[in-house]
């Protein structure tokens, strides 16, 4: 027994060293591909470390290929070796894992980026006239350093977005050569849609690739950026093709949304536009003028309706009426008013008039109805009189009880004194003599 | 004769003080016992509004009521009824029913809103509000969150 258990024991060890070596080995041999590059380019391991691709458990070799065993540069001289030295290169190399479907299916990422990007302005540049300025795939994400858009400090998260483009789209001398305006960049943060997105943190603010695209031209089925302001704003794309405006759009005359509102320096639409816009086209036409003072006047009628009668109705409510009632009655308004300010793109009187007699009646109701709050706080104010008027009454009485009850007492009082002095009285016959009447 | 009379105004005078006094202790005995009184005799509270008879509601039927000054949309799915604020996410506009689609709309913005109260198209930005709904002995009681 004692015999075998010593026999047992070196053969256990052996079996712990070979596993530990077997295990060594294993992670010696894992790390290889990364420390061969690593050798020569610690630089981009750096990069490449907190990168969607380091994530996705990528390494140097699955997009540049080459040998992970060798530690110097041959390594590089394998076939299999990517290095593009062009901006075509680096399209296709993106491209040899994006546009398959394969791998790109368990991360949910599209793979027709290369086709669209061949599409757009940018990939016309690169693809039909080998223009190396063109920006491609890297110049927007970046390249060992790629983040995924949703990460703050991505290239292509929203808020970073105008920051990208401006990098090319802000450079004067680049510009020039294309015959392209750089100061888009710096007009779009002054504009209504910047302010949402970084002052208001509404990422779903539009930026520079929501109306131009990203790795396409601009969306389908549109002839102008103009057009795709009608991908968010639907009601008023739909009211503006009924307008009178939409014929001269079709004709290219008239560049639908921008011709009035502006394109990157975009402010939130007001009835100053009206003032602002209308003359650039109509300045000699007093019958058109005409019409746009129509539209304006009605809706700035209405808004100012609504206005005194939000005033109205919340001055009540401090003053603690019960205004619930008439609070739905301001939303029903507030509804009608602002689908005045849409409707208004139609240029019809006729369609905007019913909604607007809607409003005011809606308004009038409630302007009706606080009325009758108020008359009937006065009238709750009027008939404290009475009320006063009560109490004193009661006061009064309660005073006259308290005077005839202390007189009565008095009376007693001394009936009983002059009984005491006037023990014998002969004329009632009996003591004490008749009592006093008592007087209230 | 005299006597009489003197009566008589005493008499007045002390049915005008009891009868004072008879309208002062209602005055504030009323409060009380309105305070006191079982609160489920009062019906539902302010905050809890009726939609109406359960069985009134077709299948994919809708309803606005208002809920403290507020309206609220009311919707009978297969599912049971669901309740969401209806004043659109967008810009405050009272939202209605596309029967066809299914979907909550907004008549100023085209923005529609699943019967979940989530956005699915449109400008606006966050879902509607939802709202407590329950059936009670058959009626649809809404309530303000």
């Amino acid at each position: 027994m004692e015999r075998s258990k010593m026999q047992r024991l070196p053969q256990r060890r052996l079996d712990v060293i070979g596993v530990a070596l077997v295990l060594l080995a294993a992670i010696m041999a894992a790390p290889a591909a990364e420390i061969s590059c690593l050798k020569c380019h610690g630089k981009e391991q750096g990069l490449y470390a907190q990168s969607a691709h380091a994530q996705a458990g990528l390494t140097c070799v699955d997009c540049h290929g080459g040998d992970p065993k060798v530690n110097d540069e041959t390594a590089h001289a394998t076939d299999n070796f990517k290095r593009p030295d062009n901006k075509r290169g680096i399209a296709e190399l993106c491209a040899s894992c994006h546009s398959d479907v394969r791998r790109m299916n368990p991360y949910g990422l599209p793979t027709d980026q290369l086709d669209r990007y061949k599409t757009s302005k940018h990939g016309e540049q690169l693809f039909e006239h080998n223009d190396q300025n063109a920006a491609v795939c890297t110049d927007c994400h970046g390249v060992h350093d790629i983040l995924s858009s949703k990460a703050p400090a991505s290239r292509t998260c929203p808020t970073n977005v105008p920051q990208t483009c401006s990098r090319c789209h802000s450079d004067a001398k680049l510009m020039a050569q294309y015959q392209l305006p750089a100061d888009v960049v710096t007009q779009y943060k002054t504009s209504y849609h910047a302010q949402l997105l970084f002052e208001k943190g509404d990422l779903s603010a539009p930026t520079c690739v929501t109306c131009h695209g990203n790795h396409g031209a601009t969306p389908p089925g549109t002839k102008e950026v103009g057009q795709v302001c009608g991908k968010c704003h639907i009601r008023q794309r739909e009211l503006f093709e009924k307008s009178p405006h939409a014929e001269a759009a079709t004709a290219g005359l008239f560049s639908e949304c921008v011709s009035c509102h502006g394109n990157h320096g975009i402010q939130k639409a007001s009835l100053a536009l009206f003032d602002e816009s209308c003359v650039h086209c109509h300045a000699n036409n007093p019958k058109q003028l005409g019409v746009r003072d129509a539209v304006a006047g009605l809706i700035r009628k209405e808004q100012s309706a609504y206005g005194h009668a939000a005033a109205t109705v919340h001055d009540a409510t401090v003053r603690g009426l019960a205004t619930d009632d008439d609070q739905l009655l301001l939303q029903e308004a507030k509804t009608q008013v602002t689908q005045l300010e849409a409707l208004q793109h139609t240029l019809s009187l006729q369609q905007l008039k019913p909604v607007a007699a809607h409003s005011g009646e809606i308004l009038n109701q409630a302007i009706t109805d606080i009325s009758g709050l108020e008359r009937f706080e006065r009238w709750k104010r009027l008939a404290l009189g009475p009320i006063w008027g009560f109490l004193m009454v009661m006061a009064v009485l309660f005073w006259a009880k308290r005077r005839r009850l202390e007189v009565g007492r008095d009376s007693v009082n001394d009936t009983r004194a002059g009984r005491r002095a006037r023990p014998e009285d002969t004329t009632s016959g009996r003591p004490g003599g008749p009592s006093p009447p008592v007087s209230g | 004769m005299n006597t009489e009379q003197k009566v008589s105004r005493r008499m007045f005078l002390d049915w005008l003080l009891t009868g004072g006094l008879i309208a002062w202790a209602i005055a504030f005995a009323a409060p009380v016992l309105s305070y006191v009184w079982p609160a489920q005799r009062r019906g539902p509270s302010a905050q809890t509004v009726s939609a109406g008879k359960a069985a009134d509601f077709a299948e994919w039927q809708t309803k606005i009521v208002a809920v403290n000054g507020y309206p609220v949309i009311v919707i009978r799915t297969p599912q049971g009824f669901s309740a969401f604020s209806a004043i659109c996410t967008h810009l405050g506009c009272i939202v209605g029913w596309d029967a066809q689609r299914r979907q909550i709309a907004c008549p100023c913005h085209a923005g529609f809103f699943d019967i979940n109260g989530r956005p699915v198209s449109g400008p606006p930005p966050r879902p509607l509000a939802k709202q407590g709904v329950m059936v009670v002995n058959g009626e649809v009681m809404v309530k303000s969150t």
